[in-house]
């Protein structure tokens, strides 16, 4: 999965999830989505489920910081740099009811 | 124990590591209490004239705390309050932090007597924070428990239950009194240990600590993990032990006033309700989890209790919080932290003595001229944004000081970068440790934390005196405002430009009185 795939995954999700009901339908890659409010801890915690089930990454306590969820480009680096420091674990088709 | 997910719980990570978590966490409540870890006392001096004060008044409190029945105690602590009254410099500081809080609800004679009651809770409050700790927790079963049937009510569904509270009355005795009946607690908060070293002697910590093992509340870095405000689990944004906790079907006590990490971490998250009239700034992660999970938050509080019982401590839990549960996830957890300000205000309302409060000011206090002290974080775009503002009166010193890890060391030229900005240190500038022991500026590796001391003139270069190695991790800023943009919410101190946001807390010390959130109303 390239990096434009992750990312796109990565704000179906977060819009779907957490921005619709502020009326955002899209997300700057760079926008604080902590700092805005968009997202609080809990939701931090579903992005990590999200990440685990569908993109097949394993989220350390450690990586759970604020700096890897406060921008859809920091979650994506997350991915990203877990990917490549794991054996290949394939992502589940589609999203988790 | 019921281990099933909630629906809405279906992204929720569950692996081994929520079980690692937890069981980092001891179950055993009946555990012997750690005692005194090991930290580093490296470059402590062995003994100092104040050891000739200290050692007797912690040998008189270990005979007060050995042989007197905790009533007696408590008693004591309350005289204590009553004299404190008497000392007008306190008396001030007290009626003037009430007025700012309770303002124009409470005419002078209401003021007088809850700021003396405060006083006496005071005394009594740094006895409950350790009184778990003296005697096994002697007398506890005085204490009066109310709404007990509601916890056992919340936890017969088996999702767990959040116990909802605020730095208010004896926060640090919710744990232990439900510990001591039979109850897995957890205290949710600030875990981080060793932020200061210890400011004792080598003799005084082995007297205070090994010989005569007296509660470690005053030291943060070596209290026992039972003393009630100690917490177990860290709030922040790594849920998975809280969780891992109430699907154990355990309690967690959580304080919904926002602590200074979450400010900082996530500053645009907190919300501000009123209080009295008074914004008060409230974290959400509780409601979140509880809306998620569908665990029930239970608003809980320890108060003054007339009700002629030996210690005069009660533990009250309310009904469960009707939590809203809908697709807008803001709104729901809005409301919920609406719902639970109400009944924090009724209980304001009914223990005013117990509010913990702390001066607040605004930023619209400031002053040009105002010394400030500044503590918060400098951003990559140069604004040093503040966590706290403490405002002090113009004639409060003249002394200057820069905090920031350090960015590059020059030693040939004698410069080194703090804050992104390059500063030449004189000849005479004395460079130390920690512990004030002499180093050379070779010695200190780039990153370590550096706190400078020295004289700013007004327009010219900070020239720093004396320079040292800082055990905090906070870039922090103390000297005079330069200018205030209040509509802008910035000001200017040591040439930095420092923002201040919704979860900037600020302190004033002047004695102007003023009420928080105003500014912004225009009011």
């Amino acid at each position: 999965m390239t990096e434009a795939q992750i990312r796109e995954k990565l704000r179906a999700f977060v819009v779907s999830t957490f921005l619709l009901e502020y009326g955002k339908d899209t997300v700057d890659p760079d926008e604080d989505l902590l700092n805005s409010g968009y997202i609080d801890s809990m939701a931090v915690m579903e992005t990590v489920g999200f990440l685990e089930e569908t993109l097949g990454v394993r989220v350390d306590d450690d990586d759970i910081v604020a700096e890897n969820f406060r921008t859809l480009r920091a979650m994506t680096e997350l991915v990203l740099t877990k990917r490549a420091g794991a054996p290949d674990v394939p992502e589940r088709r589609g999203t988790p009811a | 124990v019921s281990q099933q997910h909630d629906r809405s719980a279906a992204h929720l990570p569950h692996s081994s590591a929520d079980e690692d978590r937890a069981s980092r966490v001891t179950k055993d409540t009946d555990a012997p209490l750690p005692h005194a870890p090991a930290i580093a006392l490296a470059g402590h001096k062995i003994v100092e004239t104040k050891d000739l004060y200290r050692l007797p008044v912690w040998v008189g409190r270990k005979v007060l705390y050995t042989v007197l029945p905790v009533p007696h105690l408590f008693r004591l602590a309350r005289a204590k309050g009553r004299i404190v009254w008497f000392i007008p410099a306190r008396r001030r500081r007290v009626l003037s932090r009430l007025e700012r809080f309770f303002g124009e609800t409470k005419d002078d004679a209401d003021l007088r007597r809850i700021g003396q009651r405060h006083l006496e809770y005071i005394a009594r409050r740094q006895l409950a924070r350790v009184w778990p700790e003296i005697r096994g927790f002697s007398g506890h079963e005085s204490c009066r428990v109310e709404g007990i049937e509601h916890l056992d009510a919340a936890l017969a569904a088996g999702k767990g239950a959040i116990l909802a509270t605020m730095h208010f009355g004896y926060l640090g005795l919710i744990k232990p009194l439900l510990r001591a009946r039979g109850y897995t607690v957890w205290f949710v908060g600030y875990t981080g240990t060793g932020r200061r070293v210890p400011r004792s002697t080598r003799l005084g910590l082995f007297v205070h600590t090994r010989l005569l093992r007296l509660p470690l509340v005053s030291r943060p870095e070596l209290r026992s993990p039972d003393a009630g405000v100690f917490a177990d689990l860290q709030a922040g944004i790594n849920l998975r032990p809280l969780l891992a906790a109430l699907n154990a079907n355990d309690v967690l006590v959580v304080a919904l006033d926002t602590s200074g990490h979450h400010a900082r971490e996530r500053p645009g998250s907190v919300r501000p309700i009123p209080v009295h009239g008074t914004n008060v700034l409230f974290a959400p992660g509780a409601m979140s989890m509880a809306r998620t999970l569908d665990a029930p938050v239970l608003p809980t509080f320890v108060v003054d209790s007339n009700d002629g019982s030996a210690i005069g401590i009660r533990l009250e839990i309310c009904p469960p919080l009707a939590l809203r549960q809908s697709n807008r996830r803001r709104e729901d957890l809005d409301t919920g932290l609406e719902r639970f300000a109400a009944v924090f205000e009724a209980y304001l309302g009914k223990y005013p003595h117990l509010f913990h409060c702390d001066g607040a000011g605004t930023i619209a206090e400031l002053r040009v001229g105002d010394r400030v002290k500044v503590k918060g974080r400098l951003g990559e775009d140069g604004i040093f944004v503040a966590l706290a503002v403490k405002i002090r009166p113009a004639a409060s010193g003249t002394r200057t000081r820069l905090r920031g890890a350090i960015e590059r060391v020059d030693e040939r030229s004698k410069v080194i970068r703090v804050l992104d900005r390059d500063i030449p240190v004189p000849a005479a500038c004395r460079v130390a440790d920690h512990t004030g022991k002499r180093i050379s500026l070779g010695d200190v590796a780039v990153g370590r934390m550096l706190e400078l001391t020295g004289t700013s003139p007004a327009q010219g270069r900070f020239v720093p005196s004396r320079i040292r190695l800082w055990p905090d991790d906070w870039d922090a800023l103390e000297g005079t405002v330069q200018s205030v943009d209040a509509n802008g919410r910035t000001f200017q101190v040591l040439g930095f430009t420092v923002a201040t946001t919704e979860a900037t807390k600020v302190k004033d010390r002047t004695g102007r009185v003023t009420r928080v959130g105003r500014s912004d109303d225009g009011e």
